[in-house]
C-alpha cells in the first residue's frame, strides 16, 4: 500500500476553505475541521480522479463531536427542547460529520466513523483491511478532534497513485502488525 | 463455487432485549407478538408528558452511562459465556462495538463530564466483561452495529485476529427522542412498517453481541450460523435524508451477494430496515422489488423494529439476531401492528401470524442517517 498524500489543518484555518458549502449555517466546528482537511487532501492527492465508489473514508476521532453535544445540551437546558433549532440535532452524531464530508466530496465507498480507543493505528488498520479485502482501492483517513488541529492522509493500493500521475510515498506497512496481539500463545 | 475466503461462523450470542436477556426470550417475544410500546419511565426531563417507546424493563439504572453499560455488559458477558471458551487460547481478540449516540445523554445531566466518558464505551464495556482485546467503536448511526459486524468479519478474513466479538448497544436517549420529535419522525401509534397509515418510528433500546471465529478454529461444536458476506456503500446524498433513487442501496445489496458468493434466487428471507417512516419503507420496498425481480416470489420479509422499536446503533445487531433465530427455527415472526399493507410497498411481508418456512440464506438491511448502507448476508453454517 501507499500513502499518496497528507494534509494538516490547524483549528483556526478551517473557515478559509469552505465557501459555498451547503448548510454551512448548521454545520458544526467539528465537521468544518474535517471538511477543511479533506479539501486540502483532495487537492493534494488528486482525489477527484478516483472513482467515487472505490473511495472510502475512515473518520477517526478520540473526542467525537463532544463540543456539539455540549452545545446542544446546554441550549436544551436553557431554552428547552422546543426552543432549540432541530437542524442542530444531527450534529450530536459522529455519522453526521462523516455525512457532511461524503456529501461534499461525493464519496460513495465504504465510510467508517470510528471512535478510536487507543491510537490512530486503529484507523490505519481499518483502512488497510478495507483495501486488502478489496472493498476500496483508496481510503481517506481523517483524524479530527475537538480543540486540536486535524490531519488527513490517503492510503491506496499499490500503483493507484501512479495511474493518476500523482506522487506517493511507499508505505512500509507490515500487514497484520498495525495492532499488536493480545496474548502470546501459551500464556 | 470456490472461494479463498475463510468461512466466518457465529459461535456465541448474547442479548439484552425488551423481551428478556437471552436470544430465545427475544425471539419468543417476536413470535408471540408481545406489544411493549408504552409510556417510558426511564427518560426524565422530557417535556412530553406521554413520551412512549420500548424500554428494557428489567434494567434499572436511568443514568445514561450506567444504563448503557448495564445493557452492553449484560449482552457481552452472555455472548462470551455462551461461547464458552478461554480467551487466553486466542492470540488476538478484537471487540467491535456499534452505537449511534452512545452515552451522549450524560452531557445533559452532567455538562462537565469529560470526553473520555463519551469516547470510550468500547473500552469500558470490554473491561466490564473481562475481555482482553483490542476494542474499536463504530459510530455510523443506524448502521453502526451492522458495520461493526461486517468489519469484525473482515478482520477475521484478513487474519488480523483469531476471534472477534461484534454487535451493538443503544440506550433510550432524551436527545434522540426529542430530535426525532422535532423532525416529526415519531409515530404516536407505534412503528407500523409497510402499513398504509404509517407515520414514523418508535424508539427502543437494547444490546446484542456475536462471537465470531474462522471455520476450523471454532472452539466447540456450537455454530449458530455463517456470516456469509456484506456490502457497504454510501449515498453521499444528504446529511439526514434518504436518496429516493436507492442506487447505493441496491449497489450494497449486489456487493453483499457477491461477497457471500450467492445469487438473488438463494435468498429466502429479508430482515428489512423498515423504520416505519413513509420515505424509508417506500424506498426500501422499491429497492427490494427492483433488485430481486422475479426472485422475490420465494422471499419473505420481516421487520423487528415493529416490536422492539428503533434501537439506533444496535438495530443492525438485532436484525442479525432475528435472522439467526429464523434460520435456526425455520419460523418467521410476524410484523407487529401492520393492519393495511401499503400497496406502494407490496412486499411479501409476514404479518398477522408467524410462518413456518425453511430458511437457508438471509439478507439483513441497515440504512443509516447520513447515508451509510450496510447489507449483511447470513446463512446456515455448512462446514466444508
Amino acid at each position: 500500500m501507499e500513502i499518496t498524500g497528507c494534509a494538516y489543518a490547524a483549528v483556526q484555518d478551517y473557515e478559509n476553505s469552505l465557501g459555498g458549502l451547503r448548510d454551512l449555517r448548521v454545520t458544526d466546528t467539528f465537521s468544518k475541521m474535517g471538511l477543511s482537511v479533506c479539501a486540502r487532501l483532495w487537492k493534494k492527492a488528486g482525489c477527484a480522479l478516483i472513482l467515487p465508489e472505490s473511495l472510502g473514508v475512515v473518520l477517526a476521532t478520540r473526542t467525537g463531536p463532544a463540543a456539539s453535544v455540549r452545545t446542544f445540551a446546554s441550549n436544551v437546558a436553557e431554552h428547552g427542547f422546543y426552543g432549540v433549532n432541530p437542524g442542530l440535532f444531527p450534529n450530536i452524531m459522529l455519522s453526521t460529520s462523516l455525512a457532511r464530508i461524503t456529501v461534499a466530496f461525493g464519496i460513495k465507498g465504504v465510510c467508517v466513523p470510528l471512535f478510536i480507543q487507543n491510537g490512530l493505528n486503529e484507523a490505519v488498520e481499518c483502512a488497510e483491511v478495507l483495501i486488502s479485502g478489496r472493498r476500496c482501492d483508496s481510503v481517506i483517513i481523517l483524524s479530527v478532534n475537538c480543540g486540536c488541529g486535524c490531519f488527513g492522509m490517503l492510503i491506496e493500493k499499490a500503483g493507484a497513485a501512479e495511474k493518476r500521475k500523482v506522487r506517493s510515498l511507499h508505505l512500509p506497512l507490515d500487514s497484520g502488525k498495525s495492532c499488536p496481539p493480545t496474548y502470546e500463545k501459551g500464556d | 463455487m470456490s472461494s479463498l475466503k475463510p468461512k466466518i461462523f457465529i459461535t456465541g450470542v448474547g442479548a439484552v432485549t425488551p423481551f428478556g436477556d437471552s436470544p430465545d426470550g427475544f425471539f419468543d417475544g417476536l413470535l408471540r407478538q408481545v406489544d411493549l410500546y408504552a409510556d417510558m419511565t426511564v427518560l426524565k426531563g422530557l417535556p412530553e408528558k406521554k413520551a412512549k417507546g420500548v424500554e428494557v424493563p428489567f434494567v434499572k439504572p436511568a443514568q445514561p452511562v450506567e444504563r448503557f453499560m448495564e445493557l452492553g455488559t449484560g449482552a457481552l458477558r452472555s455472548a462470551l459465556y455462551d461461547w464458552g471458551g478461554r480467551q487466553s487460547e486466542k492470540s488476538r481478540i478484537v471487540f467491535v462495538l456499534g452505537t449511534g449516540v452512545g452515552v451522549s445523554d450524560q452531557l445533559l445531566i452532567d455538562p462537565d463530564a469529560d470526553t473520555e466518558t463519551i469516547r470510550m464505551p468500547a473500552s469500558r464495556l470490554a473491561e466490564n466483561a473481562g475481555m482482553q482485546c483490542s476494542p474499536v467503536c463504530v459510530g455510523s448511526a443506524c448502521s453502526a452495529s451492522s458495520e461493526a459486524i461486517a468489519y469484525a468479519a473482515d478482520l477475521l478474513r484478513e487474519e488480523r485476529c483469531d476471534m472477534a466479538v461484534a454487535g451493538g448497544v443503544e440506550a433510550l436517549s432524551q436527545l434522540v427522542y426529542m430530535g426525532f420529535m422535532r423532525l416529526h419522525a415519531l409515530d404516536e401509534k407505534g412503528c407500523r412498517p409497510f402499513d398504509e397509515n404509517r407515520k414514523g418510528i418508535m424508539v427502543g433500546e437494547g444490546a446484542a453481541f456475536f462471537v465470531m471465529e474462522r471455520e476450523g478454529e471454532c472452539r466447540g461444536n456450537k455454530v449458530y450460523a455463517a456470516l456469509l458476506g456484506s456490502g457497504i456503500t454510501n449515498d453521499a446524498y444528504h446529511v439526514v435524508g434518504m436518496d429516493k433513487s436507492g442506487t447505493q442501496i441496491k449497489r450494497a445489496m449486489g456487493l453483499a451477494l457477491a461477497d457471500a458468493e450467492v445469487s438473488g434466487e438463494d435468498v429466502d428471507l429479508i430482515v428489512a430496515h423498515a423504520t416505519g417512516t413513509r420515505l424509508n419503507d417506500a424506498t426500501e420496498a422499491e429497492c427490494i422489488k427492483s433488485f430481486f425481480g422475479k426472485n422475490l416470489a420465494h422471499v419473505r420479509v420481516v421487520a423487528p423494529k415493529s416490536a422492539i422499536g428503533h434501537t439506533g446503533g444496535a438495530s443492525g445487531a438485532f436484525g442479525v439476531l432475528t435472522a439467526l433465530e429464523c434460520i435456526r427455527s425455520n419460523i418467521l415472526p410476524p410484523v407487529l401492528r401492520l393492519e393495511i399493507p401499503d400497496e406502494q410497498c407490496s412486499l411479501p411481508v409476514v404479518y398477522k401470524t408467524a410462518q413456518h418456512r425453511k430458511i437457508s440464506t438471509a439478507m439483513i438491511n441497515s440504512f443509516a442517517f447520513g447515508g451509510v448502507n450496510v447489507v449483511l448476508m447470513l446463512g446456515k453454517a455448512e462446514k466444508t
